[in-house]
């Protein structure tokens, strides 16, 4: 089971470093990212990039761009490009198919949001420093190591589900992008609404992880679920 | 047995694609799927890899039931479905790496049997081009190879050569024919072409609707449905002369051109007497020629007799 979720994550890493022609076309453009995320955003930002608790929100919410990009493209890119069904009428395991596609989504954006937090802490200090060597809080690196994966595991499977069904890439990703939307802006409007609460940024940390990783645990299975050989659309 | 069915059938909605299909193919053939377009052949590979689920009947193929133990089938089987199914921003070699480690092939293995089939269908010196740039010949030479790879006991190919030049058809027939017999693999070709079909099977079924009209090897077929046709070339033909011949019990048809006349008889029915009716009649006769009728005779006459 294993080596079938690394040989569907080989084949997609590949398929992604290649959508753009080629790889170093696809590095560049990584270059270009990191650049805006990691340099000219902290450069603007000041020392509140790193110091700010509120940042959080940022590194929860930048890789799932990424991830929600690969996610749509998972199931009905194949299934545009025509490659689908020769996938399936191969001997991978279902649970193999899906955990590699979303391995690979959630590995995307994750590596862009890790990326872009260590180029901009350097960048606060290189430009805001002031002789001082400013970091992050340790809840923005715990942040960092989990709930960055478990939300991007979450969109990237959620992105799976929609994709699985969708007849278009664009399809997939309109219905993406609403759901991105929601989950985005709710929780911006409920705490807008919500009567205003002190809370312990460790505790709050804790709670979102464990919130995530039942979600996405419900996500995941009816991921599995859904995914019946006889009944994708081809 | 290696692809065993009975009364296999699949509806969607109030379409029946597949309408009781009950099939023997033998380990070791290359077995022919005829019909014309939407006639089930790719609905029936789905069923036959578990990819779509019988709405009756039942399959058996290398001894497991695709529904039940899919897996099992899926695993023993090589396809090449409607669409080549290549990933075309990825190299040839990497489209074959990425399912010879698929087919559970170790790193050597992999390396050696990519190199061995890219070289034997000529498309090693291109192995790292990406597939999108190639020709549709190309990539279909690479699907073949790729259906191979793991050396399944049976490969499914669903037409091949369709929307191939006749050059790039024939070349990919060629190597085709000479990876099966050099593999010993068990073929399930669909095509409506029947050159094809005649060339490369040794046992063909004919399917129009979902049904099954005919099975048998290609010679037993034309034997038994296409007969013999006898062309006369010469002068004088006339509509009366193709009356005459059309009343009597051992022709099954006629067709009068300019200076032909071509005749189909039931079976191995004599033709001199034909010869003195139309001298009798006033032909003058250059040249008879008998030959026996091709699969397209074959076909086109089961798929009359189905539409009558």
């Amino acid at each position: 089971m294993l080596n079938d979720i690394y040989t569907v994550l080989w084949k997609e890493a590949r398929e992604l470093v290649l959508q753009q022609g080629s790889p170093w076309r696809w590095a560049g453009m990584q270059a270009l990212n990191l650049a805006v995320l990691g340099g000219f955003l902290p450069w603007q930002f000041g020392r509140a990039w790193v110091e700010s608790p509120a940042m959080m929100a940022l590194w929860l919410w930048m890789p799932l761009l990424n991830t929600v990009n690969v996610a749509a493209d998972s199931f009905a890119g194949e299934r545009e490009r025509h490659t689908l069904e020769t996938l399936l009428a191969s001997r991978l395991p279902d649970r193999a198919i899906v955990l590699g596609k979303v391995l690979v989504a959630v590995g995307y954006g994750w590596a862009t949001a890790l990326g872009a937090a260590l180029v901009g802490l350097v960048s606060v200090n290189l430009f805001h420093g002031n002789g001082e060597w400013v970091m992050y809080r340790p809840e923005v690196w715990v942040g960092l190591a989990l709930l960055t994966p478990l939300a991007s595991g979450l969109v990237a499977t959620l992105g799976a589900l929609v994709s699985l069904r969708a007849s278009t890439v664009r399809h997939a990703f309109q219905v993406l992008g609403v759901g991105m939307l929601v989950l985005t802006m709710g929780p911006v409007l409920a705490m807008r609404y919500l009567p205003p609460v002190t809370v312990d940024p460790r505790q709050a940390v804790l709670v979102v992880c464990v919130g995530l990783v039942a979600v996405l645990a419900l996500a995941l299975a009816a991921a599995f679920n859904r995914f019946r050989r006889t009944r994708i659309p081809l | 047995m290696i692809i065993h069915t009975e009364g296999l059938t699949r509806r969607f909605g109030t379409l029946t694609a597949v309408d009781r299909l009950s099939l023997e193919i033998p380990r070791g053939t290359i077995f022919g799927f005829l019909g014309p377009n939407g006639a089930g052949k790719t609905t029936t590979i789905r069923l036959l890899l578990g990819l779509l689920e019988p709405s009756g009947g039942r399959a058996e193929v290398l001894g497991h039931d695709p529904v039940a133990d899919g897996d099992a089938v899926r695993r023993q089987a090589g396809a090449l479905l409607e669409h080549a199914g290549l990933y075309e921003r990825l190299s040839a070699e990497a489209n074959l790496e990425f399912y010879g480690r698929i087919g559970g092939l170790t790193a050597g293995e992999r390396r050696s049997r990519v190199r061995e089939l890219l070289a034997h269908l000529g498309l090693w010196e291109r192995r790292g081009e990406s597939v999108g740039s190639w020709s549709r010949g190309m990539k279909q030479k690479l699907a073949v190879a790729r259906a191979m790879l793991h050396r399944p006991p049976l490969i499914f190919l669903d037409e091949p050569t369709a929307g191939l030049d006749p050059l790039a058809a024939a070349a990919l027939r060629e190597d085709l024919a000479a990876m099966v017999s050099r593999e010993g693999t068990t073929v399930f070709l669909t095509t409506h072409n029947l050159t094809e079909a005649e060339r490369l099977c040794s046992q063909v079924a004919v399917i129009r609707q979902g049904r099954l009209l005919a099975t048998g090897r290609p010679d037993d077929l034309r034997r038994r449905l296409g007969g013999t046709r006898v062309e006369f070339a010469g002068t004088g033909f006339t509509p009366a002369m193709a009356t005459a011949l059309e009343v009597r019990p051992e022709v099954a048809g006629v067709t009068l051109q300019s200076e032909r006349l071509l005749v189909n008889l039931q079976e191995e029915a004599p033709v001199a007497p034909l010869v003195s009716l139309l001298t009798a009649m006033g032909a003058s006769l250059e040249e008879v020629r008998r030959e026996q009728a091709g699969l397209d005779e074959v076909f086109r006459q089961l798929m009359e007799e189905e539409a009558c």
